[in-house]
C-alpha cells in the first residue's frame, strides 16, 4: 500500500469534510487516535465497478452532532436520527467519490452503490482491508476499505 | 430563474445545493425537492421550469436515465440540466455532456463553482 494512496484517502476525508463543515482532518495512528466515549455511527458503500470493494464510515454520533449544525443549522428534533442517517451517508458518498476519482484512470468510469446506515459496528467482508484513523475536532473518524480492487499486491489488514 | 427542480436522495445534499443556488443569487426561484429521478420528471412536467439540478446515483430512476428521459422529450428538453455528483470523472463527464448535460460538477460543491457553471444561464 502506498503513501500515495493514503494521501488520496487523506485528502478525500479533508476535502470532504473542510468544504461541507469546515472543519479539519488530522491523519492518527492507533496509538494517538482519540477515543470517544460516545456511541458510533456506521455507513456502508459498495463500489461496483469497475473493481468491488466496501468502504466503511465511522464516527461518534457527537461529531455527526456537530457537523448537522454547521451544514443544516437548526435540525428539528423529530427529524434528527433520519438527518444523521442522511448525512453520514451523503459523507461517505462523497468521500467515496472523490477517492475513486483520484483512483480510478480518467478515461474510466466508475460505478458506486447507494450508502446503507446502522449504528452497529460494521463487519467487514472477507479480503484484504486497511482502516485509516483521523481526528475530527477532539473525535476520532475511521474510514475502511476492504475488498481485492484497491490493494491488488497487498493482503493489508490494519 | 422563477423555477428550479433539485434531485437527490439525500437530504442533506439537497439543503446544500438549495443554500448554493440561493447564496449565487437564484434565492428568489421557487426551489422543487424530490428523492429520485422519477419523481423529478413528474414535478418537470406539471409547470414550466427553468434549471433541473440533480445527482447521479439515486434509487428508482438515476440521474443519467433522468437526463435521456427530459433530453428526448419535445416538452422538456430546452430544461438545462447541471449533474452534481459524487460519482462523476472526465469520462462520465464526457458521456453526460453527449447526452445533454449543461455541466457536471464534483460533490462536494461550493457557490463559486456552480455560480462559474451557471453564469451563462443567469445573464
Amino acid at each position: 500500500m502506498s503513501q500515495n494512496f493514503d494521501e488520496m484517502v487523506r485528502n478525500s476525508i479533508a476535502v470532504t469534510l473542510e468544504n461541507m463543515a469546515f472543519m479539519e482532518v488530522l491523519p492518527q495512528s492507533d496509538e494517538t487516535a482519540p477515543e470517544s466515549a460516545h456511541s458510533n455511527m456506521s455507513a456502508r458503500l459498495l463500489v461496483l465497478d469497475p473493481i468491488q470493494a466496501e468502504m466503511i464510515l465511522t464516527l461518534p454520533i457527537k461529531l455527526l452532532r456537530n457537523i448537522i449544525d454547521v451544514v443544516h443549522a437548526f435540525p428539528e428534533e423529530d427529524l434528527a436520527e433520519q438527518i444523521q442517517a442522511d448525512m453520514l451517508g451523503e459523507l461517505l458518498n462523497t468521500v467515496a467519490g472523490r477517492l475513486l476519482n483520484d483512483f480510478i484512470p480518467g478515461d474510466q468510469s466508475y460505478r458506486l452503490g447507494l450508502p446503507e446506515v446502522s449504528q452497529d459496528h460494521p463487519v467487514l467482508c472477507d479480503g484484504p482491508s486497511k482502516t485509516w484513523k483521523y481526528d475530527v475536532e477532539g473525535e476520532p473518524l475511521t474510514f475502511a476499505i476492504v475488498g481485492s480492487g484497491f490493494f491488488p499486491n497487498d493482503s493489508v489488514s490494519v | 430563474m422563477k423555477r428550479i427542480v433539485i434531485a437527490d436522495d439525500s437530504a442533506t445534499a439537497r439543503m446544500v445545493i438549495r443554500r448554493c443556488l440561493e447564496i449565487i443569487g437564484l434565492g428568489d426561484a421557487g426551489m422543487v425537492e424530490v428523492p429520485n429521478g422519477r419523481e423529478a420528471l413528474a414535478r418537470l412536467k406539471e409547470e414550466p421550469t427553468d434549471l433541473l439540478v440533480t445527482d447521479l446515483n439515486m434509487p428508482i430512476m438515476d440521474g443519467e436515465t433522468l437526463l435521456k428521459w427530459v433530453k428526448g422529450s419535445p416538452k422538456l428538453t430546452h430544461v438545462p440540466v447541471v449533474v452534481i455528483t459524487s460519482a462523476g470523472n472526465p469520462a462520465k463527464e464526457a458521456l453526460l455532456t453527449e447526452l445533454g448535460a449543461f455541466a457536471v460538477l464534483d460533490k462536494p460543491i461550493s457557490p463559486a463553482t456552480l455560480l462559474k457553471k451557471l453564469e451563462p444561464l443567469m445573464q
